[in-house]
């Protein structure tokens, strides 16, 4: 792999990858937006070789999570992911609107959880595999992952609830 | 939440156009080093040596390209390159399985099985790591209640495991059972969620209540056993033969025995070729007499276009017949394996048993020249010696039964702490008033009526025309009765064996606080002889006998005898005793050259 070309290379393979990643890691669009140019732009300013794409992808997933810790901000619930931020955004748009309630769900999850749940469920990472990236013991992983799910589906039932109960008022 | 709801979530956010055209933009000019926060990413390789240094491995290294804020690393490990921890620069993988319960490290793991003939300790290298990986990582494990899981039976047999804290042992009817010790690792000590906190002593407090152990039980789907048996076995031993030039598969191979018929199985095939490949072979040139005494294991199989007829015999003789199908050709040979087993292990292999059960030789020892039968007359339990040609008709009949051993006798008691100790069974091994029991030197073997024979710490099982013959035996004989003190005098003979090495007495002081005294005794005969010179009598009352004041006590096998310093004997024979007592003032004179002796 030319390492001039990486950058580019990279961000046209990858640039959705480190976008919807650094979404699930922040739960900012905005600040999603920063770190996807951040990430590219580090690699194209410092490159590197990769044995494969494979290689290159795990990096840039790396890369990803550490600056989403970064970000000057200690809880993620004090950021919400409103519709507003998405609608006047340049950078990222919807394809469609129908996952919206789970991104904001996703967007609530702290990030020791969102890191797992996203290299699990979206990357298909094995625990071995999530281990390496975020360095974390596998146990650790296995019960941030069994966490983060449930906080999920908590967090989902609860919005189901809510609708439920405005179905019932309204009619 | 499905995985595919959260990633369709995901998906449905992309970058737009205008912000891709002007990040390939920024991205295509000159690369100018910026001074930012990401300077010290580091570029270059490092070799690190791995985290866990397992014992089997030899020195092993990784490759790491580093990467990211804080030199942070990443390693994606590809098996394809992993062929073994030979050099500094290869690749070594853990294989870092996740099981249910846990995720763990498969290579180098020692795993043991102990599948009917098969005893085999198969350390889990490069392909076996990764193949067992791959299944495990993929096996559908479904979690059992206690009532769906027993695990009571003491039974060995299956595939098990130590991994850090876990012991996992996987069953033929694909249960699994995993204890874990929760200790404190001490290269890693790891805190999860799922504590309270740690304890000074590195105890795992858990909703505040302290556990050493946890266990955990599932159940995997059909084949499962099969499949890791296969994996683990797969460059030991396979299904096909390869002895005294019989080749091809065993699998649905036509066996016959004298209990059963029918084709081998998979499982089977295993035993099978590991007992039959690795047997020593010497060909017979004498001869092409069969046994007719004893129906022989046969096993018809074939190969292509030859055919073999297989016929084993108990002493070893084994007759081959190969014929081509081409020419019609026959082959006869003769052969003899020596290992006195493999019969029986062949025999269990193709019988249908139960786990803790296998068939075995005739498990007394006769190099005794007597024994002594103890059974009740008339309500009246007494003592019987069994000598000369009597002697040797029992041992012939007792050599020649079908013994199954059944190792049941202990159930496993789970303690609170997660372990378990052994309970024996009491109504396994119950006797009435038709039992009676054969001693033979320091071996009592029990003789129920439910056709199981009962010599510590197994019960065998025979046949009903092997129990018939027995007790038929005991029964018609008129033995030589003995007396009490005959009786004794014997059971000191065998109990006080001279030269037996393996024999250890406890002998008292008179003196209470300086506690028994420990000896192996190897001359023993001056004490046997003042022993037997005393006149011992039975002694219906046992509650004479003065547990808590021994002379001395003396335990051989199933033997016991222990006197307390009154002169009166607690004789032990297996699980029964019986009481003698004898003159007081003859036993104190005895007593003090019982205590000088070195």
């Amino acid at each position: 792999m030319n390492n001039d070309s990486t950058a580019l290379y990279a961000f046209r393979k990858y640039g959705n990858t480190v976008l919807r990643a650094a979404f699930a890691f922040c739960g900012s669009y905005a600040e999603s937006e920063d770190i996807v140019q951040d990430v590219f732009l580090s690699l194209h300013t410092s490159p590197k070789s990769f044995n494969d794409d494979e290689h290159l992808k795990a990096w840039l997933l790396r890369v990803t999570i550490n600056k989403c810790k970064n970000l000057k901000r200690s809880f993620r619930f004090s950021r919400t992911c409103s519709i507003d931020e998405i609608e006047q955004s340049e950078a990222i748009y919807e394809i469609s609107t129908e996952g919206r309630e789970l991104r904001s769900q996703i967007a609530k999850l702290p990030r020791k959880y969102a890191e797992v749940i996203f290299l699990y469920y979206y990357e298909g990472y094995s625990i071995k595999e999530i281990s390496e990236i975020t360095e974390k013991n596998e146990n650790t992983v296995g019960s941030l992952l069994r966490r983060g799910r449930e906080k999920l589906r908590a967090e989902l039932e609860k919005e189901d609830e809510s609708c439920r109960e405005t179905i019932i008022k309204t009619l | 939440m499905q995985r595919n709801d959260y990633k369709d979530a995901l998906n449905e956010l992309q970058l737009s156009s205008k912000f891709c055209e002007e990040m390939e933009k920024k991205l295509t000019e000159s690369n100018n080093v910026r001074s930012d926060e990401y300077e010290d990413i580091v570029t270059h390789v490092d070799v690190i040596k791995p985290k866990r240094f397992r014992g089997l491995a030899t020195a092993a290294a990784f490759v790491l390209a580093a990467g990211g804020i804080g030199g942070g690393a990443y390693y994606k490990i590809n098996a394809k390159y992993n062929s073994g921890p030979q050099s500094e620069q290869q690749e070594y993988d853990e294989y870092n399985c996740n099981f249910p319960f846990a995720t763990l490290p498969l290579h180098d793991v020692v795993f043991n099985v102990c599948d009917r003939a098969i005893r085999s300790s198969v350390p889990a290298y490069d392909k076996i790591a990764k193949n067992l990986d791959d299944f495990f990582e993929h096996a559908e494990w479904t979690e059992l209640s206690d009532e769906d899981y027993n695990v009571d039976r003491n039974t060995y047999a299956g595939i098990d495991f130590l991994v850090n804290e876990y012991i996992v042992h996987i069953q033929s009817n694909e249960k699994v059972y995993v204890s874990k010790r929760l200790i404190n690792l001490n290269d890693s000590v790891y805190y999860t969620d799922d504590y309270d906190y740690i304890t000074a002593d590195g105890l795992y407090v858990i909703n505040g209540q302290s556990e050493n152990y946890e266990y955990f039980k599932y159940s995997l789907p059909e084949g499962s056993y099969k499949k890791i048996l296969s994996i683990l076995l797969e460059d030991r031993v396979d299904t096909n033969a390869d002895f005294c030039g019989v080749s091809g598969s065993f699998i649905n191979a036509d066996y016959h025995t004298s209990k059963e018929e029918g084709k081998v199985t998979e499982l089977q095939a295993y035993s099978l070729s590991y007992l039959l490949n690795n047997a020593i072979w010497t060909t017979e040139t004498e001869g092409f007499e069969e046994d007719t005494e004893k129906e022989p294991i046969t096993l018809n199989m074939v190969d292509n276009k030859d055919h073999y007829e297989i016929k084993i015999y108990r002493n070893g003789i084994t007759y081959i017949t190969k014929t081509t199908e081409e020419s019609n050709a026959e082959e006869v040979s003769k052969q003899r394996f020596k290992d006195k087993d493999a019969y029986n292990d062949l025999l269990s292999t193709l019988t249908t048993l139960d786990e803790s059960q296998w068939i075995v030789p005739c498990p007394i020892d006769f190099k005794k020249e007597n024994a002594v039968l103890i059974k009740k007359t008339d309500g009246v339990e007494k003592a019987y010696l069994i000598d000369g040609y009597s002697y040797d008709s029992l041992a012939l009949m007792l050599e020649n039964f079908e013994w199954t051993r059944c190792d049941d006798v202990y159930n496993n008691a789970f303690l609170s702490d997660g372990t378990y100790m052994p309970v024996i069974d009491k109504d396994k091994i119950a006797q009435n008033d038709n039992s009676f029991t054969i001693v033979i030197g320091a071996q009592a073997i029990v003789i129920n009526d439910n056709n199981m024979i009962y010599s510590s710490p197994y019960r065998y099982g025979v046949t009903d025309i092997d129990h018939s013959i027995i007790d038929v035996w005991v029964q018609n004989n008129n033995f030589q009765d003995m007396s009490d003190d005959e009786f004794v005098d014997w059971a000191i003979d065998n109990v006080m064996q001279k030269g037996e090495m393996n024999t250890y007495y406890s002998i008292y002081s008179l003196d209470q606080e300086a506690g028994p005294q420990e000896v192996l005794i190897k001359d023993i005969e001056e004490n046997r002889e003042k022993l037997k010179a005393l006149e011992w009598t039975k002694l219906n009352n046992p509650e004479f006998f003065d547990d808590k004041n021994i002379a001395c006590q003396m335990y051989n096998t199933h033997l016991s005898v222990r006197m307390d310093k009154n002169g009166i004997m607690k004789l032990g024979i297996g699980d029964n005793s019986y009481y003698f007592s004898t003159s007081p003032e003859q036993f104190a004179k005895i007593a003090d050259g019982l205590l000088n002796y070195k």
